[in-house]
């Protein structure tokens, strides 16, 4: 099956070709020029070294680019959203793991119930593609230990081209407490089919749709309930009738874990 | 002079509480000494239920912890207590008169189990903690209740004021008011204990006249009378009994409030949201202006900060001789600035409040000399120094921070950034390798620059404009050169009007708002300067910020020669805007526009001039574009919309956005709110990998049609594929779906070494 259209216009590129300017050889500047976040600190970008025998592959990771509107956070209503780089160094070591983690321990549940995080890579992946990237491998490893301690409620993230919702899950395993993860991937570029790795579905996963485009939705009713949607908005086939949206009413486990205490 | 000073507090404290008659009554965590007869200490939460006989009051236990929440109301001539909804259902005369009592408090000097009578010196800038709770409690109460007879009104400070006093138990603690360093406190606590009109009390007792700072600053007099104060507390609950129609009761109740080890001063832990700070002051500053000057503190020279440092090395809690010279030192010589050094108890006390309310920075050992910070003008800087190990409160960081200055603590000698780091309270941070006492200095230097460089910018926001226009003309300038051999992808040109409109929130998404928008391409002429008109209301819009910084812009090379050595691709200029000081949960009305740059002149007096421009000279970009035509007498666009192309957006001589449209956007609620009805609270739209592509485009299109509060983007932005003339063509896109210019749009790094990065994603996805 092809994809809407095709994307020969991509191929003839190179791939090497780093953003640089002649008087200010940064990657990011674009990404940096054109978005204002709420920063914690300005961004510090620096030259990325790329030899020419790269490994397409694997994705450079970390790439140097640290602050700025890489990663921030902001509170809004009753909720905290932390924003994580996927592309910077997301290790033990790295200033935005140690950002996190400050972040993660002042976070008060008393004045903001809900606590989510974004970040582009998703920990699970139901999908056949994107198991060797370094960046998943390096969120799982490092970060999911850190959302399951501090009772994160919903991971949000994107990068697969297609619809994922897990159950409540810690460490691979179902788990009341355990943070959401919903990765919608298909808001815009090509969904196409992406196979699953595997027919029967994972224990984790809550929902999967790997053949229509849509978005999410994440309204907060109180301080213990709230509710996800994904909302299939097109298809490649025009005639086709859209499936309903997957919504699921999310139970605040940081309440749950209290409660269970 | 005493008559005249008495009014000015009262009219502050008009506008503080506005009309309504407050009773306030502080209790602590020890109850009992201010309620004899309640059965047992308020500050377990296991106790569900006290009461006061004498009075019959009751009080229900709460553990709510953020800001004060009125638990229980008890109404004159109704044998239970009711919640407050019940209680305004009653039909009252109006106006109503009320009383409030707080229960209990989260300082950590007042909660440590030592009672303030025992201490001696009490700071009344906790009182106006409790003011601010009140002046929130009774507003939210007004707005709940504007249709009934019983409305309060809180908000004009030319109502009557009704029974035109307040009731605190600064009255039982007459004896030593005044702490060292002479803190304005002191000064209020003398005024509302010397004026009769304000609680009925004979003039000028001799005990009144010992607690007046002036008699003696230092904590020279310590003796208390234990037993008559309980006798005091009672009489004050009768008053109380007598004059109120209504007792709210507000507990500022946390559990670990009052455990020293645990002290956590979370019990009145937020800021009050709706403080009318400006107003305030304004009406304040105004009213001392009358007052002279010391004449050894001289008025600063234009371009100079005023800076206090209030002195308290004559007190036991000080910095050492040593940090205290290098510090007076370092304020005489630096530079653009007019530095006052500040021995606040040799002046009267009227005049400390007009030397306070020239500083525009201050700095001070923790200590009372500190509440001077009241004074300052608004979103001014403050330095609090801590030496002590325990004199951690976050009173003067709360009060800071609801008058929105900029705060920071540092401990010399240690590494503490501010008060808020977790390890704050434990033992010392000691860094590496670093002289803690050098690093002291080096955090006061960092917090002076920092200081400096926000007044500098400060002068540029908050231009109210004047109804008068001048001259100024914004230049329209078409690009040329960069667009020779740009292929099939053509970004919009739009004659160098605005466009790319997109908000994003700042870091209190309550108060704050970043307007992000393009003008002209960067190759061409020099970046204009660019500000936004804002308002509540379409019709006015009449606020202007002007940027922080000037536009930025890049070029590369394009699109995919990395060996060229001249950039070949040019963004256009890139403006951000930040819109601070908003009311929360409101709907503001916003105009981005640009004028001409001068290079030769400051961007502060071309911003100037921009501010000044009429709304006409505003619109002149569009009538130079060649977009829109005018359709008796409004511009419209002179083509309909066009579908996204499937490969790279094409906006070539298609319809640019309209750069003089007013569009509107609405800041994030409170944090603590109920939602009334089914509706969610809020609602965040999640988008993932969007692009600019067909489907992108249904996308876009369903979320403009649902009520979203911020879209959060998580990666996988604009599909540039090294061709920045993408990104430019993305924002065309986002021109004609223009979600975000009303909704803030967040983003996650994904894509975001796009230009390469996205190379690999098509790679390995296609």
């Amino acid at each position: 099956m092809s994809c809407g259209y095709t994307d020969t216009f991509w191929s003839g590129l190179s791939l090497l070709d780093v953003d640089k300017a002649a008087d200010r050889p940064e990657i990011f500047q674009s990404y940096e020029t054109r978005f204002r976040m709420p920063q914690v600190q300005p961004a510090q970008v620096s030259v990325l070294d790329l030899s020419d025998d790269l490994d397409m592959n694997e994705l450079p990771y970390p790439l140097p680019y640290e602050w700025g509107n890489a990663y921030y956070s902001f509170a809004y209503g009753p909720s905290k959203h932390i924003v994580l780089s996927a592309y910077s160094s997301m290790e033990p070591d790295s200033q935005q793991y140690q950002w996190l983690v400050e972040e993660l321990a002042s976070v008060d549940r008393d004045k903001t119930p809900w606590l989510l995080v974004s970040i582009h890579v998703p920990l699970y992946n139901t999908y056949k593609t994107h198991h060797h990237d370094l960046q998943m491998a390096a969120a799982q490893s490092n970060l999911e230990s850190l959302f399951v301690k501090h009772t994160v409620n919903m991971v949000f993230t994107g990068h697969i081209h297609a619809y994922q919702r897990t159950l409540p899950v810690a460490f691979g395993k179902v788990q009341k407490t355990g943070p959401v993860h919903v990765t919608v991937g298909s808001s815009g570029r090509q969904c196409c089919l992406t196979p699953f790795l595997s027919d029967t579905p994972e224990s984790w996963l809550g929902a999967r749709d790997g053949i229509h485009y849509g978005y999410g939705q994440f309204a907060i009713y109180n301080q213990t309930h709230a509710e996800w949607q994904w909302i299939p908005t097109s298809s490649l086939d025009e005639d086709e009738v859209l499936p309903p949206k997957d919504t699921y009413l999310l139970e605040n486990q940081y309440y749950v874990s209290k409660h269970h205490r | 002079m005493r008559t005249s000073s008495i009014e000015r507090y009262r009219a502050f404290v008009r506008l503080l509480l506005g009309s309504s008659l407050l009773l306030v009554v502080a209790t602590f965590c020890d109850l009992k000494r201010w309620c004899p007869d309640c059965t047992s200490s308020i500050h377990s939460p296991s106790i569900a239920k006290k009461s006061h006989s004498s009075l019959n009051l009751s009080v229900e236990g709460d553990d709510e912890g953020l800001l004060g929440k009125c638990v229980a109301v008890r109404v004159k001539g109704y044998k239970e207590t009711m919640t407050l909804e019940q209680a305004m259902t009653l039909h009252h005369p109006s106006p109503l008169k009320v009383g409030l009592i707080f229960l209990d408090r989260a300082d950590g000097f007042l909660s440590s189990g030592k009672v303030v009578n025992r201490t001696g010196v009490f700071h009344l800038y906790h009182y106006l903690e409790y003011l601010l709770v009140a002046y929130h409690q009774l507003k939210e109460l007004q707005t709940h209740y504007t249709t009934n007879d019983t409305t309060l009104s809180l908000s004009s400070p030319e109502s009557p004021v009704l029974v035109p006093w307040i009731y605190a138990p600064l009255l039982q603690m007459p004896r030593e008011l005044c702490g060292v360093a002479n803190g304005i406190n002191c000064q209020i606590s003398s005024v509302l204990l010397q004026s009769p009109v304000w609680y009925g009390m004979e003039s000028n007792p001799s005990w009144l006249q010992e607690a007046h700072p002036a008699y003696h600053g230092q904590h020279a007099k310590r003796q208390w009378d234990e037993e008559t104060y309980p006798l005091d507390q009672s009489q004050n609950y009768q008053q109380m009994q007598e004059t109120a129609d209504m007792a709210l009761i507000i507990s500022l109740h946390h559990k670990k409030r009052c455990n020293h080890a645990g002290r956590t001063n979370h019990g009145w832990n937020e800021y009050a949201e709706d403080f009318p700070m400006e107003d305030w002051h304004q009406s304040l500053v105004s009213n001392l202006q009358s007052i002279p000057l010391p004449v050894e503190l001289k008025l600063p020279q234009k371009n100079e900060v005023v800076v206090c440092y209030v002195d308290r090395q004559s007190t036991p809690r000080r910095m050492p001789d040593s940090e205290h010279d290098w510090l007076v030192d370092h304020l005489q010589s630096y530079p653009n600035i007019r530095f006052w050094h500040l021995l606040m108890q040799d002046y009267d006390g009227i005049v400390q409040l007009r030397i306070a309310s020239e500083c525009q920075v201050m700095i001070g050992v923790h200590g009372n000399g500190l509440s001077h910070l009241l004074w300052m003008k608004p979103k001014s800087h403050v330095l609090e120094i801590h030496w002590d190990d325990n004199t951690r409160q976050g009173g003067y960081e709360l009060l800071a921070k609801t008058l929105e200055h900029n705060y920071m603590a540092i401990r010399m000698g240690w590494l503490v950034v501010d008060t808020t780091h977790p390890d704050f309270n434990k033992q010392v941070i000691q860094l590496e390798g670093v002289d803690p006492l050098l690093n002291g200095r080096a955090l006061i230097d960092e917090f002076l620059q920092k200081a400096l460089t926000d007044l500098e910018s400060q002068r540029l926001k908050k231009i109210i404009i004047p109804p008068k226009a001048s001259k100024a003309t914004i230049e329209s300038k078409i690009p040329t050169t960069h667009m020779d051999n740009w292929g099939d992808t053509h970004p919009r040109q739009c004659d160098g009007n605005i466009k790319h409109i997109h908000l994003s929130v700042g870091h209190d998404p309550r108060r704050e708002m970043t307007v992000s928008f393009a003008s002209q391409w960067s190759d061409i002429g020099v970046a204009p300067v660019a500000g936004v008109r804002y308002g509540t209301h379409p019709d006015a819009l009449e606020f202007f910020v002007g940027e922080e910084t000037p536009a930025m812009s890049y070029n590369t090379t394009f699109p995919s020669d990395s060996k060229a050595e001249i950039p070949l691709y040019f963004s256009p200029y890139q403006h951000h805007v930040t819109l601070r000081g908003l009311d929360p949960d409101t709907t503001y009305y916003y105009l981005p526009v640009i004028g001409t740059r001068h290079s030769e002149k400051s961007l502060e007096s071309d911003l100037l001039r921009l501010a000044n421009q009429s709304w006409k000279e505003h619109s002149k970009q569009n009538e130079n574009g060649k977009d829109y035509e005018n359709k008796s007498g409004k511009w419209v666009l002179k083509s309909q919309r066009r579908r996204l192309a499937p490969k790279p957006y094409n906006g070539y001589k298609k319809p640019c956005t309209d750069p003089h449209l007013i569009r509107s956007f609405t800041t994030a609620p409170k944090k603590k709110q109920h939602s009334k009805s089914d509706r969610p609270i809020v609602t965040f739209g999640i988008v993932g990998d969007l692009g600019q592509f067909t489907h992108s485009e249904k996308t876009l299109d369903h979320m403009l049609h649902e009520s979203i509060d911020l879209v959060l983007l998580v990666g996988d932005i604009a599909y540039t594929n090294n061709d920045h003339r993408r990104w430019d063509t993305f924002f065309d896109a986002l021109d004609d779906y223009p979600v975000f210019q009303s909704t803030p749009l967040q983003i996650a790094t994904g894509n975001h070494g796009t230009f390469f990065l996205m190379a690999f994603f098509i790679t390995l996805i296609i």
